[in-house]
Order: structure tokens, then sequence, then C-alpha cells
């Protein structure tokens, strides 16, 4: 956020000084730290209380509910949709009787519609999200044809003009080639699915041609671990350059020094 | 009854749902809209429970004296800044646009003045540096922990380092200046190895991981259908 | 039992953490104050796929982009977001923001402030922010399917859905050519599970780093349009939108950041083989020794 006068500035120290705080934890824990970690914790609570108060009990129940009893002598529809925002508004003031343990079982029911609801939803979604495409995208296809286009795209991708890059891409015939490369890496794709699987099939024993199949297996898990670690590594490596950037950028730009 | 009416609500929901996807009659999609809003509502106030909660337990602290009771009444008092703020500024703050008196605008941090500056310079900045210290402890881990102590180990090791050379644009460039452009592209840039590396050995073990918690996943479902599972009474005294 | 000797690479192995941070740090912050060093950012297919696809909508389609994130993992993020706005909004292509997140509306505000008016973009008839509506993004999706003011009637300051010109031509979710669901965790997922396989519309996700590994599998699949992967990502899409849509405006907060993330990443490279090296001589030393 730029700053804005007086207020933009102090709020620019302010924020400057909670980051110092913050990372004086890693030297040891201390009472800056501790003081910017429990205000963050109060003013975050504030928020969030701050927008489920107006957005659910205000914009969802509240102003419905008033808006539809100016209606409802015009539309008999009218008191259908009050009747589902109060029984919504009931059920959401259900969930607050585990404050009560006398009452708390009452919470049980909007927790039962919330997760059977989840579950209903969810089931279909787990086959058309993680199952089906993906066996379909597993096996089909296990040979991959390059086109004209691909490798158009690709000598463009490399730094080649358009009209240059469709001249080379002529080498390839009109209906396609196979692409030695691809395939073998798509048959990779289908052998690795297949061993990976099979390393969490424990109900047959992990010996002999099967057990080194799943071996296999575990080397492609091994992969796919240090990439998940390597990309991990980016991300938290951007969310302390997003920090430093505030630093360097806005922190010092409101004592005059503008760094590129 | 206080347990079986729990187990009617979540398959009743369940079922009706799921009938819902097969079935997109007037009825059902109109029964969708509502069960949709009906969780809508329930969210919102769960997230006041949690709030409602946490300020509970700075409160004992604070009443009791405990072990740095000062920082539960700092959580405490910039709670209740926030909350008060935010709530209390959509009677003040005017929607530029209509002229007229919103609670909406008040709720926008860009529309009210002291949310705005609490959202901005409290929240967004503790949220982002709380996060980064992580790259530190990280750091930290890759030096202490991060051994090849064998072949699977290894291997974990050597896609890692692949990976974060390969995202790296200066160690990517400097690869192409010395080994991708005189070979006119015979070898591979890290870019392209680093992708090749994702789309398909890493895509395959993904693929099996996505299988298994899939199958978990739709087995969990019907369990909590049938009634095997009941995760909606927990902690409620049962 | 005699005590080993510490010589060097055992204590290599036991320094303290702290000068670990403090290099991390320095290797960080180093690459800013030589802002020459800019690194050119080479572009991969996924997220071309993401510029291509917004490339071939025409004037007056609608995209979605759902902000759900918080500030926390913004740095990787709100370039994407940016990076989409401004080639949808130079297009002439209607953009309309929406959140699951609590902080997802005042980000996309924030982005809209920065972006809409270097191509004379207005709110209401070019782009809508909606807000936030809590209770999870199933919830949201299929409410969003059958008619958006059940579930947003007012936008994010409080103006009646109705009202807004743009919003005639944003009714139902399958009234959109494109979602861009921009997250640090599996919402993106449900965004793709039903947005694009039950109700039909196209899906690209943005991700953090830590999650881009396991979206490979959707790309190849279909399940999605383009993906971008943590701030590397927002960075060849940062490319792409200077060389191609602004080339005067090329916003370039993930670009500026690509140096200091190829010094860290070298550095990590250089703590997990040194320390892999400790590990090997502090071992053979010990080994000498009881012979």
């Amino acid at each position: 956020m730029e700053a804005h006068g007086f207020w933009g500035v102090l709020g620019i120290w302010f924020s400057a000084a909670l980051t110092v705080f913050a990372f004086s934890f890693l030297y040891k824990d201390n009472p800056f730290y501790r003081f910017a970690e429990s205000l963050f914790v109060g003013v975050s609570a504030g928020y969030w209380a701050a927008m489920a108060v107006h957005e659910t009990m205000y914009r969802d129940v509240v102003v419905p509910v008033m808006a539809g009893f100016r209606f409802t002598s015009s539309d008999p529809a009218a008191w259908a949709m009050i009747l589902h925002r109060l029984v919504g508004c009931a059920l959401g003031l259900m969930m607050w009787s585990r404050f009560l343990p006398r009452i708390s079982w009452m919470s049980r029911w909007p927790m039962a519609f919330t997760i059977g609801f989840g579950t209903g939803v969810g089931i279909p979604y787990y086959i058309q999200q993680w199952l089906l495409p993906q066996i379909y995208g597993t096996v089909v296809p296990l040979t991959y044809i390059w086109t004209r286009a691909a490798e158009q795209k690709k000598q463009i991708g490399w730094g080649l003009n358009p009209e240059l890059a469709a001249k080379m891409a002529e080498a390839i015939p009109p209906d396609g080639m196979l692409h030695w490369g691809l395939t073998i890496s798509r048959i990779i794709l289908f052998i690795g699915v297949l061993s990976a699987l099979s390393y969490f099939f424990f109900s047959k024993a992990h010996k002999g041609a099967y057990g080194k199949f799943t071996r296999v297996g575990v080397y492609f898990l091994m992969i796919s671990f240090g990439a998940t670690f390597g990309n991990t590594v980016m991300a938290r490596m951007a969310l302390l350059i997003g920090r430093i950037q505030f630093l360097l950028y806005d922190w010092l730009g409101t004592m005059g020094v503008h760094l590129q | 009854m206080r347990r079986q009416v729990p187990f009617i609500i979540a398959t009743v929901a369940g079922v009706l749902m799921l009938v819902q996807f097969f079935v997109p009659a007037h009825g059902m999609v109109r029964m969708q809209t509502v069960f949709t809003l009906y969780t809508r509502i329930i969210g919102g106030f769960a997230m006041v429970l949690g709030v409602a909660s946490l300020m509970q337990v700075s409160w004992v602290r604070v009443k009791r004296r405990a072990d740095n009771w000062p920082f539960a009444l700092t959580t405490i008092l910039g709670f209740v800044v926030m909350f008060s703020v935010g709530v209390l500024g959509g009677f003040f703050i005017h929607d530029p646009t209509t002229g007229k008196l919103t609670w909406s605008a008040g709720i926008a941090p860009d529309k009210n003045p002291v949310f705005g500056w609490l959202f901005y310079n409290v929240y967004t900045t503790m949220d982002a540096t709380i996060f980064s210290l992580l790259a530190f402890y990280m750091a930290s881990a890759a030096y202490r922990a991060m051994r090849a102590r064998d072949l699977t180990a290894g291997m974990l090791l050597g896609a890692a380092i692949i990976v974060m050379l390969g995202r790296a644009p200066l160690t990517a460039y400097f690869w192409d200046m010395w080994l991708v452009k005189p070979t006119d592209h015979q070898i591979a840039s890290l870019g392209e190895i680093t992708e090749w590396l994702l789309t398909y050995p890493n895509t395959a073990a993904t693929r099996a991981l996505m299988f298994g918690t899939g199958l978990a996943a739709l087995a969990q479902g019907v369990r909590i259908l049938v009634g095997l599972e009941r995760p909606y009474m927990a902690g409620t005294g049962d | 039992m005699q005590q080993p000797r510490k010589g060097f690479w055992y204590s290599a192995l036991r320094i303290d953490r702290r000068y670990i941070f403090m290099l991390v740090f320095v290797s960080l912050t180093v690459p800013f104050l030589f802002p020459g060093m800019r690194v050119p950012v080479e572009v991969q297919n996924p997220a071309r796929q993401v510029y291509d696809f917004v490339d071939g909508l025409n004037e007056g389609d609608g995209v979605l982009v759902a902000f759900e994130y918080s500030p926390s993992t913004a740095p990787e993020l709100t370039p994407m977001a940016t990076c989409v706005a401004r080639q949808c909004l130079k297009k002439g292509v209607r953009v309309y923001a929406l959140s699951s997140a609590p902080e997802g509306p005042p980000i996309a505000a924030e982005v809209f402030r920065r972006v809409a008016g270097d191509y004379g973009r207005t709110e209401g008839e070019d782009y809508v922010n909606l807000g936030y509506k809590p209770g999870g993004v199933q919830a949201i999706v299929l409410g969003l399917a059958q008619n958006v003011s059940s579930v947003f009637p007012t936008d994010y300051v409080g103006r009646a859905v109705a009202d807004i010109p743009a919003m005639r031509h944003f009714k139902k979710l399958s009234d959109l050519k494109l979602c861009v669901a921009l997250s640090a965790s599996t919402v993106a997922e449900t965004w793709m599970g039903l947005a694009s396989a039950r109700f039909g519309v196209p899906v690209a996700t943005g991700v953090t780093g830590v999650m881009v590994a396991n979206f490979y599998a959707y790309l190849d699949t279909g399940q999605l349009v383009g993906l971008l992967g943590g701030m590397k990502g927002a960075a060849e899409y940062e490319r792409l939108i200077a060389e191609n849509v602004d080339p005067e405006r090329g916003y370039w907060f993930a670009t500026r950041g690509m140096a200091s993330q190829s010094a860290s990443h070298v550095l990590i490279v250089l703590f997990v083989l040194f320390g892999n090296l400790a590990m090997i001589m502090s071992g053979r030393g010990q080994r000498r020794r009881r012979r």
C-alpha cells in the first residue's frame, strides 16, 4: 500500500517495527516477538469476526429477511425465502451451543448437516477429479504424435521468428510423426503410476520380481518428494523476498532512499 | 435421539446432494440452492465460534493472571479494537459512488481508514512475516537434516537440486549460455529438464497417491453416509 | 570410550543455526542492492498456456478471478492476479473477483486499483469485486452455478448486483469463459473439480510453490487449461505481459525478486552439498581414529 501523508508513513514504520519484532524470534524468543504475535492474533480474530458478522448475519440473514417481509403480501414465495434464512440462522445458532455443556449436543445437528452436504458433493467430485480423468490420462495417449504446429511453437519458444519457425516446421510431415522422446516419456509415466501404486498394495509380499517392481515405484515417489521439496524452497524464499522488498522499497522509501 | 437425529440429518443431506448430481431436475436444483445457503450461514456462525473460543481462552489467562497474561490482554484489546472499528465503521462510512451510508463500505479496509490502517499495517504485515520465517528454518533443515544416506535419499536430493536450480533463472541462464546455445539445443535447458521431471516422474507418483487418496476419500464418504463414521459427534460430551 | 576429536567437519555439522539464518538474509537482500542484476526468465509451457488462453478471448468475454489466499502468500500470487487483470482489461475482457477467504477482497481491490486506471477501465463496467462469502468453496461454486445473485446479492462495498452493468453479462457460472483460481491450498482443486469437471467452465490455477508439483497431473489430463507455479510462474507470466501486452508498464514485482530467488536457491543447494560432505568427512575421520 502506498504511503499517504503522516498516517501512511506511520503505518509503514509500525509495519517495519512489527516485521523486525517477528524476525527477532530467529535470535531467540523475546517479549517483542510475543507482543507482535499476540497483537496479530487479536487483530486477525477481530477482522474475521467482523467479516463473518457482516457477510453472514447481516447480508445473508438480516437484509434478506427484512426485504422479504416487505414483499410477503405481494409474493407468497417471500415467506419461503424468509423461512429458509431463519432455518439457516437457527442452525448457525445451534453451533454456538458448544459454549454451554448442558446443550452442546445441539451443535451436532449443523455439524452433521455440513458434513453430510460435503460428503454428498464430494463423492462424485472425487471420482470426477481424482479417479476417472487420471486413469484415462495415464493410458491415453501412450504414443506422442508431433505436429507441425507443435514444432513451430517450440521454435518460437527458442527465440525464432514465426516465419522462420514455420519454415523449420515444414520438415515435419503434414500428418505429424511419432516423437520418440515424448513417447518414451509417456511409457515412463505409465510404468511409474503402476509401480508406485503397486508399492502401496501390501496384501502381496514385496518379494522377487514384484519386489523389484515396487522398488521402482519407490524411486518415482522419491523423485516426486524431491521435486516438492525444491518447489517448497522456492515458495518459502518467495515469502521472505516479499518482506525484504517491503523493508527495502517501502520502508527505506519513507527515508528518501529509493532503490530501483 | 441425540445420536440418531444427527445421523439422519447427515445421511439425508448427503444422499440428496449425491442424487442431485445425477438428477438435475428443477426441484433438486432448488434443494441444492437451499442447502448451499444453509452451509454458508452455518460457516459464518462457525467462524464467530472459533474467534469466541480464542477470546475465551485469552480472557481466562488474563483473569487468572497466568504466565504472560499481558500478551493475552494484548490479544483481547487487538480483537476489541478491530471488531469495533469494523462493525461501527458501517455507521459512518459512505459508499463513494452512491453517497449512501453503507455497512458494507465500512467493512472494507480500503474504504474505512482506521480498519484499513490496522488491516494493512498489522494483519497483512504479520501474516506475511510469520510465514516468511519458514524460509530460515528450511535453510537450516537443508543443512542439518538433508542427508543422502542411501540411494532413495540420494534420488530425493538429486531431484530437489535439479528443481531448485531449474527454478532459479540465474542458474538456468548460465546453463543455457554454456551448454544449450553452443550445442544448438542438442542439450535441453535446465528449465526443460525441470519441466520434464515435474511432468512425467513426478506426475506418475502424484497420480498414484491421488488414486489412493481418491479411493480412501470415497470409502470414507460412503462410511459417513451409512453411519459407520460419525465425525460430527466429536467434542460434544458423548 | 575414546571421545571423537573435534575437527573442522565435526564443528561444521554443529554450527549455530543463527549463522545460517544470517547467510540466508544476506543472500536475499544483496541482489536488490544491484538493480542491474536482472536475469531473463525462460517461459515454460504451463504459464504460456494461461497466457495463450486469455489471449484467445474476445472483448466482452467474462473471466472470474478467485482470490483464495491471504497476505501470507501474496508475494507469489498477487503478481499472477495483476498479470491476469492487465491482460484481460487491456483486451476489454471483463474481470469478476470474488473470494472464500476473508482477506481476498481487499487484495483484489488493491490489484484493480493498481491496474484498471492504466487502461481507462471503470469499476462496475469493466470489472467487479464481488467480495467474500463464508461457508466454503463448494457452497459458493454450487450457488454460482445456479444464480450469482443468490450467493452475492451485493458487491464488495454493498452495491446491489442488479444495479451493476457488468453483472448483466454474468448471471451464472456458465456465462464465463475462464475461471482463474489463485490459492495456497486445495481450494484451487475444488474450483477445478466443480467449475470445470461439473459445470464445464475452463479453469486455470495459480498456486504457491508448495503445491505446484501436485497440479502437473491435472495439466496433463487437460483438467486445467494452464498453471502458474509460485513466484517463478508469476515472473514467466510477467515476461509474457511485458513482451506482448504492455511493454511500458509490465509490473515487475515477481521478476524483481528472481535474482534473490536464484541466489537463495544456490545457497540452499550449497548447504545441502556441504552438509553431506561434512557428514562424509566427519564419518571418515571417525573411522580413521578408531583404526
